[in-house]
């Protein structure tokens, strides 16, 4: 620990010396009566100083959390020699808040005591922090000094993001060739009725339909759909967001993507991510529980880096981007790079849905005239954006205050269900 | 603020009771130099500076030798309650400047703190009240005398320096 000498040391020093020359120079004992005590705290308090020995700690009931979560943690501090006053404090990262409990706190330790403090952290936001870096200050008995430390015992406290109620997904245009709960739109070995069709030989005698057979008056077998799995990109803008006070867009965006994440591979589907940022990060579609931990891991690094280097769909290795799969963009459309490079998905003939976390909740009009019309514009500019997607085939979600994630991607699986009538 | 309000309280009611005992020309300027003490003592402590304290304090005991310099008295024998009531008035105002830390106290910190430094207070008075005992048993005045107390008062700051630079 860092020894320092307190401003009550140079304070007494300085009056002890001022009354002692005092009654010299005007040879009257009463100052030097006033100077005495101090004096005498001063020579008692630097005689008993003694450095003090204290260790501390923090302890998490558990290492990983929800967003919104309170976790029961508690500061153990122990001292060997003893310490007068020994203040505590837990430093927390701004995502991090005491919810009930003292902090900092000022303790008294006798020697040998140990002391543990109860607090309940609330996890005010999703993402990988640090916790247990714990700052200490202990002063003597008398105040003249204080010591001065740190005990960084830092581990990693993981919250997960919230998850966004949902009670559909958004179904790919196409499936992959492995078993899952995707109605396919093929039809082969399946549960999902399809179309009837005559027998032919090869057909198996449990697919003839006895019904309609004695009506046509030939055998007539059941066609099927297959049910499979499909191949699910998770596609993350993290170029640019809009915040307002303890909220952003990238929250937002981030919880959805976990929550698609989950979703989809509960349906055993292959999810893989794309995180299209300042610093790009993927990761290869997979399936099952190893997955959905790389998948919320990698979600809870995202961060908006800023950066001025132009990137395109041809950075994103190929082999992230499997063909036939379904590209989800969740996406605030605030950056160009970001906005060309899903049109340039589509125009490579990716399954593309967007959905767009909307900033415009954000974004204040401002007072002027100037502002307002500036305001204006840019929604206009917005709504333009939307309309380009929309004449190039992708449905556009708008998630923001009104609407919920579920009701946004209704809207998705409205447009998509009338874009495969017109395909047809 | 509660404990910065009582170590202005303390340094005001100190300036004032010096300020009424002194007769009433020197009345006048015991209290110009008390109302100034206080005056730094309360605006060090609203600024938290703590290098405001000893100023007042210095000032404080700058109008006790006012006092007695002017009226002449032999030997004051409310020296020692001078100095309990500066040292109390010093550990009050420093206890505030802790306090501006917004920081949770355990159940009895205050009051274990309060009898600290009345405990203080009353150490320092003793310590007074002995010290003018010696000088009034010393009696009388003397070339060795003033040259014993010249070497005592020395001798106690050499070792307060030394102490406070040897362990800085």
């Amino acid at each position: 620990m860092t020894r320092s000498a307190s401003p009550r040391l140079a304070g007494y020093a300085a009056l002890s010396a001022a009354g002692l020359l005092a009654a010299l120079a005007l040879r009257r004992p009463e100052l030097a009566v006033l100077a005495a005590p101090f004096a005498a705290l001063l020579v008692v308090g630097l005689q008993l100083r003694v450095e003090p020995s204290v260790g501390a700690w923090l302890e998490l009931d558990r290492d990983s959390a929800i967003e919104g979560d309170e976790l029961e943690a508690e500061l153990v501090v122990r001292s060997d020699t003893g310490v007068d006053r020994l203040e505590l404090v837990l430093a927390l990262p701004p995502e991090l808040e005491v919810a009930e409990g003292d902090n900092p706190v000022a303790l008294r330790l006798g020697a040998g005591d140990e002391r543990t403090v109860p607090l309940r952290l609330r996890c005010a936001r999703w993402g990988v922090h640090e916790v247990g870096d714990l700052r200490l200050r202990a002063r003597d008995r008398l105040g003249l000094y204080t010591w001065e430390g740190r005990v960084d015992r830092r581990r990693p406290l993981k919250v997960y993001p919230r998850a966004e109620r949902l009670r559909a997904l958004v179904a790919p245009f196409e499936t992959q060739v492995y078993t899952g709960n995707e109605v396919a739109r093929v039809k082969g070995d399946g549960l999902e009725f399809a179309d009837t069709r005559p027998f032919e030989p090869g057909d198996r005698v449990r697919a003839i339909n006895w019904r309609a057979s004695a009506r046509r008056g030939e055998l007539i077998v059941n066609e099927r759909h297959p049910e499979r799995n499909t191949d699910v990109i998770l596609f993350l803008d993290s170029f640019a967001e809009a915040r307002r006070l303890d909220e952003s867009t990238l929250d937002l965006a981030v919880r959805a993507t976990a929550t698609l994440a989950t979703r989809y591979l509960d349906r055993r589907d292959r999810v893989g991510l794309v995180t299209f940022g300042g610093i790009l990060r993927w990761l290869m579609p997979g399936m099952g529980i190893a997955q959905r931990h790389r998948l919320v891991d990698a979600v809870l690094e995202t961060e908006v880096e800023f950066s001025y280097a132009w990137k395109d769909v041809n950075v994103i290795p190929a082999r992230t981007l499997p063909p036939k799969a379904l590209v989800v963009a969740v996406t605030p459309l605030l950056d160009p790079r970001a906005v060309n490079a899903l049109i340039d998905l589509r125009a490579r003939g990716y399954d593309l849905v967007v959905v767009e976390v909307s900033p415009v909740a954000f974004v204040e009009p401002g007072a002027s005239d100037l502002d307002r019309l500036a305001y204006r514009l840019w929604l206009l500019r917005r709504e333009e954006l939307r309309s380009r997607y929309q004449r190039l085939g992708v449905a556009v979600a708008r998630w923001g205050d009104e609407t919920t994630l579920d009701a946004a991607l209704e809207g998705v699986r409205t447009y998509r269900r009338r874009a495969l009538l017109a395909r047809r | 603020m509660t404990i910065g309000a009582a170590a202005v309280v303390s340094a005001t009611g100190l300036a004032l009771w010096i300020a009424l005992a002194a007769e009433t020309a020197t009345g006048w300027g015991c209290l110009a130099i008390g109302v100034l003490a206080v005056l730094t003592l309360a605006v060090g402590l609203a600024a938290g500076w703590p290098s405001a304290i000893p100023v007042a304090l210095a000032l404080l005991g700058a109008e006790y030798a006012v006092f007695l310099g002017v009226d002449g008295i032999a030997v004051d024998a409310r020296a020692p309650l001078v100095a309990a009531a500066l040292l109390m008035t010093a550990e009050l105002a420093y206890w505030s400047l802790e306090l501006r830390a917004a920081i949770a106290e355990e159940a009895g910190a205050i009051a274990r703190r309060v009898a600290f430094v009345t405990l203080l207070a009353l150490l320092g008075m003793l310590l007074g009240a002995v010290m003018l005992a010696l000088v009034d048993a010393a009696g009388g005045e003397g070339l060795w005398l003033e040259a014993l107390g010249a070497a005592a008062a020395l001798a106690a700051l050499v070792l307060v320096l030394g102490l406070a630079r040897r362990t800085a």
